[in-house]
């Protein structure tokens, strides 16, 4: 069987109704503007761009002088005018760029081969997944025809007992009221079925695909087991952790195991994201049998209210000024906590926290294991995500899903050359795939 | 008046007692990592007559390193549990050589395909590479014990209770021997 045969069907790959309709509208719309820009000669559009800015500024500075002809008139002109000016440049310049980049991304060549490849070998379980989509698609379809009328009347209720409130909403206002109770309808109705559908992709293709890049497989996280590490404060404070994807196995010669890591926190009435990363732990060769917490380091106070680690941990002064500048280091064993902070490890730990441009909050290790705390890059995303069940089960997905593993195993890499015998281990491995 | 007098007096005391409890700790530490030391030393010893039988089935042209290194070790091995702070200079140097001598020994071993292939001596050069690794972590631990205990005691009023807290003299740290400061020249060896 070729990848082709595990195409789904046209009306596999529509989005439920209304969710459907939005994004279409926005498709549309998104369509028609950049048409319109494109068709536009790019000289006249950096005119209007710079035209635009300087307009505005001119706009505003008169109409503050008209409202209040003083010196502080002025100022405000000034000041708003160039305020906005600046607003105008900046999302009509993001607008132009957006305009310059073809509207259909095409394909690199090798992506698209590994794409096949990949289809290829997943074929049996694709084949599932696409039968399972489409079981999906018809059970949400048929919950939608009572739970998205269900939901729009809600939004039309909602609307009406808005309007007897202080501030009541205008006539027009129903259709947002029922596009919103239309919409969390669909949701009510696809919602169970789209967390079951995700999570059977995860344990059905993410095995493969690490299985595929190395002696490693996927399951699902112990949450326990993260709050224990949270809780020994290599983390910063949270509400509420989330984790549930953890790539395990064998790397570079090495047990690793990789878990992905939300923590969010309540600040002013907001929920905060304080922690987005990836908890990386390798097993060490090496013969270490106590606990050592690497931890930012928040102040003499901070550190003593908290009590963190327990009555058993001391604190270990280390010579290197920036690492000891920027961290707390505790440990049960005086020594081992030196062997395993080797200068060259805390150069590199301190270069691993400086170089990415985010500040590593902990790491501990508990005998032979080493976990690390890294931070996701800015804009990095959710990794490991399956697409919707509305869209296709392989392809350009599972090649997405791949270069999320890759690029965690290189996070990983970088863990493992902090310690001079995980990283000589890693050459053997290194040299032994090299000579195979 | 009295009063205050007896406040500061009573402060000035418990100062005193908290100064002369700290150097109690420092000394304590110190002697803790000179222990340490040994514990890691001990391992280093322990391990020497595994590598050096293992050396001797191929290394026939190094009998005098190989016995070099067996007299240094029988020396420094007595020196192990000593705490006499005049005498632990003496002590670092001996296992400095034996330390240098050690590594002359398993860069020579380069030399030797067959050795450097023989399972058993990879696994003693790894098992005595992490020893080195843990012996010089347990040297910057007593380096960072005895900076604490001279900073106690040079400071005052340190100086007027170092005696009362058992510090007589204060220990040498550990120092590299001249011959470890330079990079050894492997031309000279291989």
């Amino acid at each position: 069987m070729g990848p082709n045969d595990l195409r789904p069907a046209d009306n596999l790959e529509q989005p439920p109704f209304v969710q459907g309709l939005i994004m279409g509208a926005i498709e549309q719309s998104g369509a028609w503007l950049h048409g319109m820009l494109r068709a536009i000669d790019q000289r006249v559009l950096i005119r209007v761009w710079g035209l635009g800015a300087a307009g505005l500024f001119v706009l505003v500075l008169i109409g503050s002088i008209a409202q209040s002809p003083t010196v502080i008139g002025v100022l405000q002109g000034v000041f708003a005018g160039l305020f906005l000016a600046l607003l105008f440049a900046v999302g009509f310049g993001f607008l132009l760029q957006w305009a310059r980049k073809d509207r259909v991304e095409t394909t690199p060549a090798e992506a698209s081969a590994r794409a096949g490849a990949l289809d290829a070998r997943l074929a049996p379980a694709l084949r599932d997944l696409t039968a399972l989509r489409a079981d999906i698609m018809s059970q949400v379809k048929a919950r939608s025809v009572m739970r998205v009328p269900l939901g729009t009347a809600g939004g039309v209720l909602a609307w009406i007992l808005a309007r007897q409130g202080d501030d009541p909403p205008s006539v027009p206002a129903i259709a947002l009221f029922m596009l919103i109770g239309a919409l969390a309808g669909e949701y009510w109705a696809a919602y169970k079925l789209a967390r079951q559908y995700r999570r059977r992709y995860k344990e059905s293709v993410l095995p493969q695909i690490a299985s595929e890049l190395g002696n490693l497989t996927y399951r699902e996280s112990s949450k326990r087991e993260m709050e224990r590490l949270a809780g020994m404060r290599i983390l910063p404070h949270y509400d509420s952790l989330d984790s549930d994807d953890e790539i395990h196995g064998v790397h570079s010669g090495l047990p690793i195991r990789i878990v992905e890591v939300r923590l969010r926190r309540r600040q002013n009435k907001k929920r905060v994201t304080v922690f987005d990363g990836l908890m990386i732990g390798i097993t060490l060769p090496r013969s270490l049998t106590g606990t050592t917490l690497v931890l930012t380091d928040r102040g003499a106070w901070e550190n003593f209210k908290a009590g963190w680690g327990g009555a058993d941990l001391e604190t270990v002064r280390l010579e290197h000024q920036e690492f000891e500048k920027r961290y707390e280091v505790r440990s049960t064993d005086q020594i081992e906590a030196r062997a395993l902070l080797t200068p060259a490890f805390m150069e590199r730990f301190v270069e691993l926290g400086t170089r990415g441009g985010f500040s590593v909050p902990g790491a501990i290790a508990e005998g032979n294991t080493l976990t690390v705390a890294l931070p996701k890059r800015m804009g990095a995303g959710d990794l490991f995500e399956p697409p919707p069940y509305w869209m296709p089960a392989g392809g350009a997905a599972l090649v997405r899903l791949e270069n999320d593993i890759r690029a965690v195993l290189r996070i990983a890499d970088t863990v493992i050359r902090l310690d001079f015998f995980a990283a000589g281990r890693q050459r053997d491995a290194e040299r032994a795939t090299t000579s195979t | 008046m009295n009063t205050l007098w007896y406040l500061a007096l009573g402060l000035v005391l418990i100062g005193m007692y908290l100064w002369y409890t700290s150097i109690v700790r420092r000394r304590i530490r110190v002697s803790e990592a000179l222990a340490g030391i040994d514990v890691q030393l001990q391992q280093r010893h322990d391990l020497i007559p595994n590598v050096l039988t293992i050396a001797k089935r191929f290394m026939e042209h190094e009998r005098a390193l190989l016995s070099e290194i067996t007299e240094l070790r029988a020396r420094a091995h007595q020196q192990i549990g000593e705490r006499d702070f005049g005498k632990v200079s003496d002590k670092f140097e001996t296992e400095a050589r034996l330390g240098q001598q050690m590594g002359r020994l398993l860069m020579l071993a380069e030399n030797y395909p067959q050795l450097k292939s023989d399972g058993p001596m990879i696994e003693a050069q790894r098992t005595y590479t992490e020893i080195e690794t843990n012996i010089a972590a347990a040297r910057r631990f007593y380096n960072a014990s005895v900076a604490a205990l001279t900073a106690a005691v040079q400071t005052f009023p340190g100086p007027l209770l170092k005696g009362a807290a058992g510090v007589s003299e204060v220990p040498p740290m550990f120092q590299t021997i001249d011959a470890a400061r330079t990079a050894p020249d492997a031309g000279k060896f291989l």
